[in-house]
């Protein structure tokens, strides 16, 4: 009998358990070390996740109407590996989606599993696509915004982006608020992407975003731009602003800048457009400042109202010459005078009676230096400088609003804090949000503090009262009512270099009425009119704007107030 | 014979028990010897019936029981695909509804636009009220109006 071959044996088992071993080495590796990597792996492959956008909040007026408002839409897109005929597809597709052929060919033939044809595209359209019933064609849900007013309150409102984030305006201050949280839709998939049954199928639903309601009121504001268009266009000026402020409560109820662009088209306007000048450019106020030295003269008692003072018309301050609009004699005139007039020289006597401390801590107190906290993104805080900065000609040229800078918000707050009995409160765009499930959050009350004290306010008052009857802003009076204003001619300084621009000129009046018991704050402001002063420029759209306001808030006519001594009267 | 006649012929005889075994297991007589096994027990014509009585009626009952069940089953089944098709429904009317509302909120607010309101009015020969004129009553009036100074009434204006 032959004996059993040991060796071989014992060799074919050594082999059998490397190679058993080796598999088993293996197997560990694949299902216990790394089987939470191949699951997970396993997984992306059969499961999908698709985003679901939530929709975005509306953005109302003070009324309730929709400013802004979010609309179904479709992205649509295409998976080249499956178009049969990129020319036929895209000879359909390109007077539907507005696109050239030859485009659409393009993309139709890249070498990707995916390509947008057409982003935000309107749901009824996007159906009609669909119904064409082409291959490899696609649709992804999503939003539109969608501005029913076009370019009313362009500026305020900013605008959003094709992936529904806000870029600028309320839209990007509230994006939090506005967007909301987008859900998801998770699905197991067969190789051939339909639906496993019994799979995966979970939906997080997405939670709606907030409207918020802005003090805005569309109305109003509509007037508002198309008086200001109208101002613009008459004194061909550059451009300009509009602020329409409530001096009790801070709420801005419009607030205009042109040139302005449509929202629902913003990649085609020019981009300076997009700026909301009220907010973002500070400007030398000239004479509209006279309301802070006169306001501080009175609360300091630097001056008492009948007290006349010798105003010449010019007058040496440090190396410099400053002088009056107009040329004149030497004229005796009492704070009241000065103001009603906007004299130069007379502010500057004034202001060098009150001292550079006490100025200072006026301009502080008006709200001058420092944003407003109205929350508008970019907004401009302006330019005063600090005291020890101040050179021997800044409280002449502080005094009669040069050598600072101011945004018109800034300075429509100055004139609100006159009206509102001398309190200065923080202007505010929003009045509150409404949440998805209805619940409305109002805004919290805007901060207030003292400025000067009602009764100077009172007095001040009386002054821009009688510059509107009798001085400067003639052109801003509305036969029955008391109007209260100041006039600006500022000049502009050189972006470069010091010095101003030769004969070019912001044109501004702000004012309120009616004087005695306001209601309403009046800010217009125009950009190198070719009429030059505020007066001419901007107080007839003041006026235009104040006659509007009273229809439209039931403004009535107040009792008057008494004018300030004026020179060489008896009282 | 009837049961008490019964009784009386053998009054040793026990009472027979009452159940539902009772029938199966018939109390023999003392003494009486078990037939064989292999020779089947010839069914006393008595019991017969009531066997085949009691099988037909627990088949009717099991049938009873089980297609009520089956049918509750069946029925139960049925309401809620109703109402789970009751829920899609509803679902669908909603989705409906909140784009139809969604239609509505913008062509409001596309309608309503004081851009297009003012266009139309200009287009209709209408004019915008942006010039007002207050008019101021003179005389003997029974009070001032509200911020009138009264020394204007005294001065006729």
């Amino acid at each position: 009998m032959k004996r059993p071959p040991v060796r071989r044996l014992v060799v074919l088992f050594a082999v059998m358990t490397l190679a058993f071993g080796t598999i088993f080495v293996r197997l560990t590796v694949l299902q216990v070390s790394q089987a939470a990597s191949f699951r997970d792996r396993a997984l992306d492959q059969r499961v999908r996740r698709v985003e679901l956008p939530a929709v975005r909040g509306q953005i109302l007026d003070r009324n309730g109407e929709a400013l802004a408002i979010s609309l179904e839409a479709r992205d649509v897109y295409a998976d080249p590996r499956y178009v049969r005929d990129p020319w036929a597809t895209a000879a359909e597709l390109a007077p539907l989606l507005d696109a050239e052929t030859g485009e659409l060919v393009e993309l139709l033939t890249r070498d990707t599993t995916f390509v947008y044809l057409a982003r935000q595209v309107e749901r009824d359209l996007a159906e009609r696509i669909e119904g064409l019933g082409l291959a490899g064609i696609g649709f992804l849900e999503t939003s539109r915004r969608y501005y029913p007013a076009g370019s009313l309150a362009a500026q305020v409102l900013g605008f959003v982006g094709l992936d529904g984030q806000g870029l600028s305006g309320l839209e990007l201050r509230y994006e939090d608020l506005l967007a909301g949280e987008p859900g998801e839709r998770t699905q197991e998939l067969d190789p051939y992407g339909q639906p496993i049954v019994g799979g995966v199928d979970v939906e997080r639903p997405p939670v709606p975003g907030s409207a918020v309601q802005t003090t805005i009121d569309r109305e109003f504001q509509f007037h508002a731009e198309q008086a200001l268009a109208d101002a613009v266009q008459a004194n061909r000026a550059r451009g300009g602003t509009v602020i329409v402020l409530d001096p009790q409560t801070g709420d801005i109820l419009a607030m205009a800048s042109y040139p302005w662009f449509d929202p629902n088209a913003f990649a085609g306007s020019r981009r300076g457009t997009y700026r909301n000048r009220a907010v973002t450019d500070a400007f030398e106020p000239g004479s509209t400042n006279k309301v802070i030295t006169a306001a501080a003269a009175v609360d300091r008692r630097a001056i008492g109202l009948r007290h006349e003072l010798s105003v010449p018309w010019q007058m040496e301050v440090g190396d410099f010459t400053i002088h009056d609009a107009h040329e004149h004699g030497i004229q005796r005139m009492t704070i009241g005078d000065i103001i009603a007039e906007s004299s130069n020289i007379g502010t500057v006597m004034v202001a060098q009676r009150l001292g550079e401390s006490a100025m200072d801590a006026y301009l502080s107190r008006f709200g001058l230096g420092r944003s407003t906290g109205v929350g508008f993104p970019g907004e401009s805080s302006g330019i005063l400088p600090p005291l020890y900065e101040w050179t021997d000609t800044s409280l002449a040229t502080i005094a009669y609003g040069q050598g600072i800078a101011a945004t018109p918000l800034q300075m429509a707050a100055v004139y609100a804090t006159i009206a509102n009995d001398g309190r200065w409160v923080q202007p505010r765009l929003v009045l509150g949000t409404r949440g998805p499930d209805g619940t409305v959050e109002p805004a919290p009350r805007p901060p207030t503090r003292r400025a000067v004290t009602a009764r100077t306010a009172t007095t001040v008052a009386r002054m821009l009262a009688k510059a509107v009857a009798e001085g400067t802003g003639t052109n801003a009076t509305i036969a029955g009512y008391q109007i209260a204003g100041k006039t600006g001619t500022a000049r502009i300084p050189l972006p470069d270099r010091p010095g101003y621009y030769e004969g070019q000129y912001v044109a501004s009046f702000i004012g309120f009425l009616p004087a005695s018991d306001p209601q309403v704050v009046i800010a217009a402001i125009l950009d190198r009119p070719v009429t030059d002063y505020g007066g001419i420029a901007a107080a007839p759209l003041f006026q235009r704007i104040a006659r509007y306001a009273i229809t439209r808030l039931s403004i009535e006519p107040g009792r008057p107030l008494r004018p300030p001594p004026t020179a060489g009267s008896e009282r | 014979m009837s049961l008490a006649a019964r009784r009386a012929a053998h009054p040793e005889a026990p009472e027979p028990p009452h159940g539902a075994g009772a029938p199966r297991r018939p109390r023999e007589a003392e003494g009486a010897k078990r037939p064989p096994r292999d020779r089947a027990a010839p069914a006393t014509p008595a019991i017969a019936p009531r066997r085949k009585r009691h099988h037909v009626g627990f088949a009717i009952f099991a049938t009873v029981v089980v297609g009520s069940m089956v049918l509750g089953i069946v029925t139960l089944n049925a309401l809620l695909a109703q109402q789970s098709f009751r829920i899609d429904e509803a679902e669908r009317r909603i989705d409906a509804l909140e784009t139809e509302q969604l239609d509505l909120v913008h062509e409001q607010a596309r309608l309503s636009a004081p851009g297009r309101i003012a266009a139309w009015a200009r287009r209709n020969g209408m004019r915008l009220p942006d010039d007002i004129r207050s008019l101021h009553a003179f005389g003997d009036t029974r009070s001032a109006p509200a911020g009138a100074d009264t020394s204007s009434r005294e001065q006729g204006g």
